[in-house]
């Protein structure tokens, strides 16, 4: 039969998600400034 | 069967359609297909507007002089054609048909970030008429090629702060959706869907995704440079203050290449997918698939100056990047062996995705050998900036990236729309494009080896001849392409009814569910039988 998520690992699996895109969405903006930081004064 | 099992998975949320409002259904909406369905008209749209300015280019260059345009007017075409097609066309679609089918082939409700998918799409329209209106502004439309080299860039008129902020929004829209991705396959796979289990397609995605994470930021990165050195003083890229216009390409080609390998990893995916359906087997060395993808993947990263081998640069560099561009046929060399086994003893049909599958696999691999020519520094000195550039990467982006796009709306629609659609309408779409793209594109081959420079409204009498062809075949091309939205169109209104499964050799979690997929699936996570029937087994 399907398998239902129970509603602890549906609350698990929303807090793995939020810190997956936050730390990538982080990733993505230490390179953008990261990259013109890197530039000034070269 | 399968189709038991999963209306049974579904019966519970069959009332929950989709919304009845238009504003809600369309605007608000957060439901993947629905939003993979609003990506993919986006960027229908967008193929037809950038083939609109490359009918104006072709219809210039038909015969030597200036006949229709002006010179300006003409940059501006080459300049908007690639825009309009990299970011509005080519990467829309995949991003659209990764919504619609990775929740499907991985067994999840929904993408991971359903809001944010939402906001990804709709960026994009904006981003696209600001683009558009910078036709109608002092100077006109941006002219100095899509890879916005400085100083020349910098000398148009007032729509360059516009089609910066327009790149900004394009590479926010990008990161988001690449997040979304990325967070979806980590996240949301179903209770047995184990990462090498997955489709090839979710692979090639899941690895494009991190591309687009890496490099979109550092194009927003340039352009702010840009802005900064027009507007505010800096002089990152000017000579004149202590900075390098040269830094510019660096940079930009540090994007450049990977984006090539976004437009193209996909493909890949479709095209692993396809060849295995209509060949009624496996796919032959599936983790090899993976490694070669991942290794191109990190290859595009080390390749970039072989774009710019005539600025100057130190021996060491050059072979550097000689030999690591070469390198990167060692894992392309994999996939396209891998396809080939797959073909090999199968018992293969001709479907309309199939065709655009094998159309591929020979024409993709004709730009991926004039890009080695092109990756040997010596030739490439010769070959550098000319139409002969020009054709390696239309080989690889219109009969590579773009026919494996038609591949995929050919595989999957009858999955979307719950109807087969117009195989002999579908036919004559493919054998239509596949002739005239090689009118279009394999002239410029010649053009480019007998010294004709790209991105110029006129030439010399000496190359008359083989534009003529190309045009003519652009316009063939053009034409062609008409069929694919009526063919679309008819699906849609209706047609014969789909199976399940659509396909006799298809096998994938997607075709577990009923044709048309309902609006919502896998609210519950498939059963372990589905998961081992759907899923690549070892």
């Amino acid at each position: 039969m399907a398998a239902q998520l129970t509603p602890d690992e549906v609350a698990a699996r929303r807090k793995r998600v939020r810190a997956t895109a936050l730390k990538l969405a982080l990733f993505a903006l230490v390179v953008y400034v990261g990259f013109i930081i890197a530039f000034i004064n070269r | 069967m399968s189709h038991a099992a999963t209306h049974d998975d579904h019966a519970d949320h069959d009332h929950h359609g989709p919304p009845k409002s238009f504003l809600q259904r369309w605007v608000l909406t957060t439901n993947h297909k629905d939003i993979g369905t609003l990506y993919m008209l986006f960027a229908g749209l967008m193929f037809f507007i950038g083939g609109a300015f490359a009918m104006v280019i072709r219809a210039e260059l038909f015969q030597p002089g200036l006949q229709f345009v002006d010179p300006q007017f003409f940059n501006s075409m080459t300049t908007m054609h690639a825009i309009f097609m990299i970011f509005g066309g080519v990467m829309p679609a995949w991003v659209g048909i990764a919504n619609w089918m990775i929740p499907l082939q991985v067994g999840a409700p929904d993408m991971a970030l359903p809001r944010m998918t939402n906001f990804s799409f709709w960026i994009l329209p904006f981003a696209f008429l600001l683009m558009l209106s910078t036709f109608f502004v002092s100077g006109g439309a941006p002219a100095g090629g899509w890879t916005l080299y400085p100083p020349l860039t910098l000398q148009g008129g007032d729509a360059l702060p516009m089609a910066i902020f327009a790149v900004h929004l394009m590479g926010i829209s990008s990161i988001m959706g690449a997040i979304n991705v990325i967070v979806t396959l980590m996240n949301m796979r179903a209770p047995g869907v184990t990462l090498l289990r997955m489709p090839l397609f979710c692979w090639t995605w899941l690895i494009t995704a991190y591309l687009l994470i890496l490099v979109m930021p550092v194009l927003a990165g340039a352009v702010t440079m840009l802005l900064t050195d027009h507007f505010f003083g800096t002089t990152f890229f000017s000579a004149g203050g202590g900075g390098d216009p040269v830094l510019y390409q660096h940079i930009f080609w540090f994007f450049g290449h990977p984006e090539v390998y976004i437009l193209i990893l996909p493909a890949f995916g479709v095209v692993s997918e396809i060849i295995p359906t209509f060949s009624r087997k496996p796919l032959f060395g599936y983790e090899s698939m993976v490694y070669a993808t991942a290794s191109i993947g990190f290859l595009s990263f080390i390749v970039w100056a072989h774009h710019m081998f005539t600025v100057g640069m130190p021996l060491a560099g050059q072979l550097f990047f000689m030999l690591t561009t070469m390198l990167i046929a060692v894992p392309t060399g994999v996939k396209v062996f891998n396809w080939s086994a797959t073909l090999w003893k199968g018992s293969i049909t001709f479907e309309p995705p199939m065709l655009f599958a094998i159309a591929f696999l020979f024409l993709f691999t004709i730009g991926g050998f004039s890009g080695l020519m092109l990756a040997m520094v010596p030739a490439d000195f010769q070959y550098h900036d000319t139409y002969f550039v020009v054709a390696h990467f239309h080989y690889v982006l219109v009969p590579g990236a773009i026919f494996s796009i038609m591949a995929a709306v050919y595989y999957w629609l009858p999955k979307w729309t719950g109807h087969m659609y117009n195989m002999k309408l579908a036919k004559a779409h493919f054998w239509l494009s596949t002739i005239f793209v090689n009118v279009l594109f394999f002239p410029q081959h010649f053009l480019g080896l007998a010294g004709m420079p790209r991105r110029i409204p006129d030439y010399s009498a000496q190359f008359s001849e083989w534009n003529m062809v190309s045009s003519l075949g652009a316009f063939g091309f053009g034409l062609s392409q008409l069929l694919f939205p009526i063919a679309i169109w008819q699906c849609v209104k209706g047609g014969a009814r789909a199976t399940d499964r659509v396909w006799e050799g298809a096998h994938g979690l997607e075709w577990e569910v009923p044709s048309p997929a309902p609006y919502h699936s896998w609210a519950a996570a498939p059963a372990p039988e589905v998961v081992a029937r759907g899923t690549i087994s070892h």
